[in-house]
């Protein structure tokens, strides 16, 4: 399992700071939360550590290497759900599920599999059917965390994966993301919500205002 | 890599599970496509097809620097590619395939190359309908030897691999390296009066092949070959998809699926909105906002359009190129007249609405509500002062460096004058009316799609019509060209009047 880490990374466009410089390390087996006020930075650090961005100034590495989503093996290795993704509205949201799952090896029953397993960890078997634009927003998060998910990963990372969702569905999202940890997956979290943080977090870093 | 292409196949096989067409689906689609070939693509081909072969034009495309001129068409397109690929790249999948098939872990070089290979072919069409309709006129006018005309087809068979490839690098390499690229490019299309630099590159083999189709020439085999040889750069494309950010193409993915459900749903203004990238710059340029509340807006506009620098080089630079072209002269042939004086027009409406963010906001606060404290007719007659201006000072330029008589000028400003007020008129046109969707159906259909194309086309109907129509006969009318296009002027200010005061202004 690899290490992620972030050694003093920060982004400026035109002289506006949009991440003040900030360092992590995330190891196999660690869930890291993010926090900070709105506008602090959190999506952007996620980005940084998913590959997504490069950072005007520091470095982000994945197991001492630097940090690029256009490398195959940064793209196996992280799964990212930054904001939702763009679903295709012809696709149920079980046919979602099993098309990322094929797209990543899994193929045949084993796809369908993975998707039910996901579906079922996040109590969403009972929409398999469903159109996406049938889905409550609610629903349609969890289908966002489940799309994160559903695919072979070592590092997670989610940008407030509680948003829209009640207590019940957000203790089953944490539920399922603790079944990652304990098989050694590193998780990195963006969060604002409290029980979120208690019930996952071995570490946290809390972004100040840029 | 074959495990990587069954990964890919599966893939799609779950796609094509549920978006398969359906037979009536299929039957339809050839019935749209026989009609749309036979009333409209093969009538314009042939109609296009006799006016290039008029002995006018005939004389004008054999004239013996023509070859030059192709060459620099070439390479602005060349250079044009490469641009191109930042704003609409060669690979623009589905967000949901950029997302889900992009964003895996198989290559890009498998998972995009589909992609590619429909905007290549796309791009093979175009160059090769092009060449095939002005190589067809040339035949017809019975000028073009069947040898070399087939070689020059060829040859744009293979110009059209390398500006696939120019277009993906456009996409994939930095800003830096791309730009760079298409300024030499550019450069070395002002360079083709230089003897021996168009044996040198794609553009320049072109331009020879085009020499050769002239009667009294030798026939040329070794620039077919070259362009042959030269669309092998194809070899590049692998690495270059391997090279794109799943962020850029995502944001292309989105921002053409945005205008084209815009388009569906008649919303032209909108889908040009989305075109237009927001600032990262210039936000710290002094806006002074003092005086009269005319220079106030004025001294807005104006810092505004600096925070977009090459989109105003190159609209001003339109603008230009459009009172070069509009300059009223009585000696060019017919069909050159009015592909000159119709491409003028065009290019002068373009390029003054890179002026015209201003107007538009103005317009879009023209409602209840409206963040301003000025009626709208205020605020949209002084927002229209700077593109107005623009259009005037660098349409003159173009207009003088064209070395037409003075009084080309006047003609340039009522055409400047004309034009920005079909830009208001268009700026404050407001939601589509909803009887224009209501279906007419005809044996061929149904047709209100020509209702909403009318609608969302008409401001540049409007200037194809009446200011390409009246330049092309500026030269030898001028007084009454002049008297026509002030009273459409007025019947256009009318028409924007009323538009305004429907929104509430």
């Amino acid at each position: 399992m690899p290490v992620l880490e972030a050694h003093a990374v920060s982004v400026s466009i035109d002289s506006e700071v949009l991440l003040a410089p900030v360092s992590i390390v995330v190891k196999p087996g660690m869930a890291l939360v993010v926090q900070g006020r709105n506008g602090s930075g959190k999506t952007t650090l996620l980005r940084i550590l998913s590959g997504h961005l490069r950072p005007t100034r520091g470095q982000a590495l994945l197991d001492g290497r630097s940090l690029d989503e256009r490398s195959r093996t940064a793209r196996r290795v992280i799964s990212a759900r930054i904001g939702l993704p763009a679903f295709a509205r012809e696709l149920t949201a079980h046919e979602h599920l099993r098309f990322i799952a094929t797209t990543w090896g899994r193929t045949g029953s084993t796809a369908t599999d993975a998707a039910d397993a996901t579906m079922k960890a996040l109590g969403l078997i009972e929409l398999r059917n469903r159109f996406v634009h049938e889905l409550s927003s609610g629903q349609t998060q969890l289908l966002a965390v489940a799309t994160a998910l559903v695919r072979p990963f070592d590092v997670l990372i989610l940008d407030e994966p509680e948003q829209r969702l009640d207590a019940h569905r957000l203790a089953l999202v944490a539920a399922a993301i603790h079944t990652h940890i304990d098989r050694g997956a590193s998780v990195v979290i963006a969060s604002h919500s409290a029980d979120m943080v208690a019930s996952m977090a071995d570490a946290t870093v809390t972004l100040g205002e840029p | 890599m074959r495990q990587d292409r069954q990964v890919i196949e599966l893939a799609r096989s779950v796609l094509a599970s549920r978006t398969a067409a359906r037979p009536s689906d299929t039957g339809y689609l050839i019935y749209v496509a026989v009609l749309v070939v036979a009333l409209v693509a093969v009538p314009a081909a042939v109609t296009i097809v006799r006016g290039l072969a008029e002995p006018e034009v005939v004389n004008a495309l054999f004239s013996p620097d023509s070859y030059r001129v192709v060459g620099m068409i070439t390479a602005i397109l060349a250079a044009g590619a490469l641009l191109l690929g930042r704003t609409r790249g060669a690979v623009v999948p589905t967000p949901f395939l950029t997302e889900f098939l992009a964003g895996s872990g198989l290559p890009r070089s498998d998972t995009l190359r589909r992609s590619f290979l429909t905007s290549a072919t796309v791009l093979g069409c175009c160059v090769l309908t092009t060449a095939g309709l002005v190589i067809g006129a040339l035949c017809l006018g019975g000028e073009a030897r069947p040898v070399s005309a087939a070689l020059f087809v060829l040859g744009c068979l293979g110009l059209s691999g390398v500006l696939a490839v120019l277009w993906l690098m456009g996409q994939s390499l930095s800003r830096r390296i791309t730009v760079g690229l298409a300024v030499g490019i550019g450069a070395s299309s002002l360079a083709t009066n230089i003897g021996g630099v168009l044996h040198f590159a794609p553009w320049g083999w072109t331009a020879l092949l085009w020499r050769s189709l002239s009667p009294g020439t030798p026939t040329l085999w070794w620039p077919v070959i070259a362009l042959a040889v030269s669309s092998l750069a194809l070899l590049a494309v692998p690495a270059l998809l391997n090279n794109l950010r799943s962020d850029e193409i995502m944001a292309q993915s989105r921002r053409w699926q945005s205008v084209g459900s815009l388009v569906q749903t008649g919303d032209v203004a909108g889908a040009s909105g989305i075109l237009r990238d927001p600032p990262v710059r210039g936000r710290r340029l002094r806006m002074p906002l003092t005086g009269p509340l005319i220079w106030v807006i004025v001294q807005r506009d104006f810092t505004a359009a600096r925070r977009f620098p090459v989109r105003i080089v190159l609209g001003s630079s339109a603008i230009v190129g459009a009172g070069w072209l509009t300059a009223p002269t009585s000696t060019v042939p017919d069909g050159v007249g009015w592909i000159t004086a119709l491409t003028g027009a065009l290019l002068a409406y373009l390029g003054v609405g890179v002026w015209c963010d201003g107007l538009r906001n103005a317009s879009e606060n023209a409602g209840p509500g409206s963040m301003y404290g000025r009626t709208a007719l205020t605020m949209i007659g002084s927002h229209a002062v700077l593109p107005a201006s623009a259009a005037v000072v660098f349409g003159a330029a173009g207009s003088i460096g064209s070395g037409a008589p003075v009084v080309s000028m006047a003609w340039w400003t009522l055409l400047s004058v004309f034009i920005v007020l079909v830009r208001v008129l268009d700026s404050a046109k407001g939601p589509m009316p909803i009887g224009l969707l209501l279906p007419i159906p005809t044996p061929l259909g149904d047709v209100s799609i020509l209702n909403t194309l009318a609608w969302q086309a008409d401001a540049v109907l409007i200037v194809l019509i009446v200011a390409g129509g009246l330049t092309r006969y500026a030269g030898t009318a001028g007084l009454a060209a002049a008297l026509w296009i002030a009273l459409a002027a007025l019947l256009v200010a009318a028409l924007a009047l009323r538009r305004v005061r429907a929104l509430g202004g």
